[in-house]
């Protein structure tokens, strides 16, 4: 790599520390293992800059693909159980209850105090729904470019942040509930 | 489209991603229906809640100065493997370089790649209008200084926003939702100031693209005020978009107002772009595009 490129990589990559980390942070729910996983998305990122292969649409959602993958690549490395790791996880969290024609909006409650309950509920999540659900939450990402940095279809991204919010308004239901706040026209 | 089918694009709605005209249809039932308004307000609520979740913990303070270290230990690894090479890599770029300028016809300009009106267009609704798009966290709009500085710290083309003070228009939000294969656009919204008085539409959306393209769907309308080229003008619905190039870059405006009230927009936008009276070589030309730019 070039010195230029190594400088332009600098300048370009540490502005997107911050989200890249708040993703780490999502998927791995634990914030020494997001360290770990932005410094090796990082050094990873730095090795093949030169064959930065979205360069059309900026260096942000490439690095976002780099730190998938390698969390992905460490799940499977340390054969992780598969504890709410993928689709039929879901399914069993919330897959009797999501049949089609049980869509729920959101319930009627106070969206500023819940940042502590949608965050467990997000953390509940397995790890395909959950990059999502972090991606989805910057409010910088359409569901295109989701499903670039992801590699899957836009119509998988549409799925699975539909089940996913649709658990995590369930699980914000029964928070209410358990604290026997008004669900306002939920209720009704 | 039945209630229950209207709620179920309500999420799709509140994130932008609807259709143009299934959006129209939404928002039909949303004028007729308090409570789907109180349903959209709250799908927006779970998302800034959402986002406020992703907030914490805070970025750890040492983070970026560990991965800076580790770039620097790794750059030179790699510097000490890759010296013996890069004398005779560069002697041969250089060459290349040379004979391409040197080449007759070298500064020929590839034919302009062909890029949807409509799309910017789409884009000014969605992310100028609906949903007030901006990417530049931390980044005061008001100092237009600061906001070139921010994005040309993380871009390699130029991206040039005009000031638009002088019509009453203050900076909201810049982002980079255009999308188009080998095409790199910068958005950037403007609204009305509160005590402008001036007429005019309410948001002006600006796009700064990184090389000549031309719009598909348009028409082309004589450019009084600038030293070459043409416009050229598409409208879709009550939306019309304006484009025009200068030196190696195109630029487009685009609003909900009438076609000669954008052009007269169009005509005051100062990119301060020095245009040699004489035609020069085409390197030349970049070195004083990006020199006046900004």
């Amino acid at each position: 790599m070039r010195a230029d490129d190594a400088k332009s990589f600098e300048e370009q990559a540490v502005l997107h520390l911050e989200t890249v980390y708040r993703v780490a942070v999502r998927l791995a729910r634990d914030e020494h293992e997001a360290e770990d996983l932005v410094q090796e998305t990082y050094l990873k990122a730095y090795k093949a800059f030169n064959r930065f292969e979205m360069r059309d649409f900026g260096i942000r959602p490439w690095l976002l693909r780099i730190l998938h993958n390698t969390f992905l690549n460490r799940t499977t490395r340390q054969k992780r159980a598969p504890r709410a790791t993928d689709q039929q996880a879901l399914e069993q969290v919330v897959g009797k209850e999501s049949s089609a024609g049980d869509f729920r909006g959101p319930p009627a409650l106070d969206y500023e105090h819940l940042d502590a309950e949608v965050k467990a509920a997000m953390e509940r999540l397995g790890p395909e729904f959950r990059v999502v659900l972090a991606l989805w939450a910057t409010m910088e990402f359409s569901y295109q470019e989701i499903a670039d940095i992801l590699a899957v279809p836009i119509g998988t991204v549409m799925s699975r942040l539909h089940r996913a919010r649709q658990h995590m308004l369930r699980e914000l239901e029964g928070y209410a509930r358990e604290h026997r706040l008004s669900l306002g026209a939920q209720e009704k | 489209m039945t209630p229950q089918q209207v709620r179920e694009n309500l999420p799709l709605y509140a994130d932008g991603e609807l259709a143009p005209d299934l959006a129209r249809a939404i928002e039909a039932h949303l004028a007729a229906a308090p409570e789907l308004r109180d349903e959209l307000e709250r799908w927006r609520a779970l998302r800034r809640c959402a986002r406020r979740a992703m907030m914490t913990p805070e970025l750890p303070a040492g983070l970026a100065n560990a991965i800076r270290g580790r770039l620097h230990r790794q750059k030179s690894v790699i510097r000490r493997y890759a010296w013996p090479l890069s004398g005779g890599v560069g002697a041969i770029a250089a060459a290349i370089v040379l004979l391409v300028l040197l080449w007759p016809g070298a500064t020929t300009v590839a034919e302009p790649r062909l890029v949807s009106a409509e799309r910017f267009a789409e884009i000014y609704r969605r992310c100028a209008v609906q949903h007030q798009h901006n990417t530049l966290a931390g980044v005061d709009l008001n100092d237009l200084d600061a906001v070139r500085c921010r994005i040309a710290s993380c871009r390699t083309h130029p991206v040039l926003l005009p000031d638009l003070s002088g019509r009453g228009f203050r900076l909201s939000g810049v982002c980079e939702c255009f999308r188009e294969p080998g095409v790199r656009v910068v958005h950037a919204s403007y609204r009305r100031e509160a005590a402008s008085q001036a007429p005019g539409p309410e948001v002006v959306s600006f796009f700064s693209v990184d090389q000549k393209v031309n719009l598909a769907q348009s028409q082309p309308l004589a450019c009084p005020h600038r030293q070459r080229g043409q416009y050229q003008f598409a409208q879709f619905e009550d939306v019309v978009v304006c484009k025009w190039d200068e030196l190696t870059n195109s630029f487009v405006v685009c609003s909900q107002t009438e076609a000669d009230r954008l052009r007269e927009l169009a005509d005051e936008v100062n990119l301060a772009l020095r245009i040699p009276a004489a035609p020069l070589p085409l390197a030349f030309a970049w070195l004083s595009f990006v020199g006046g730019g900004g």
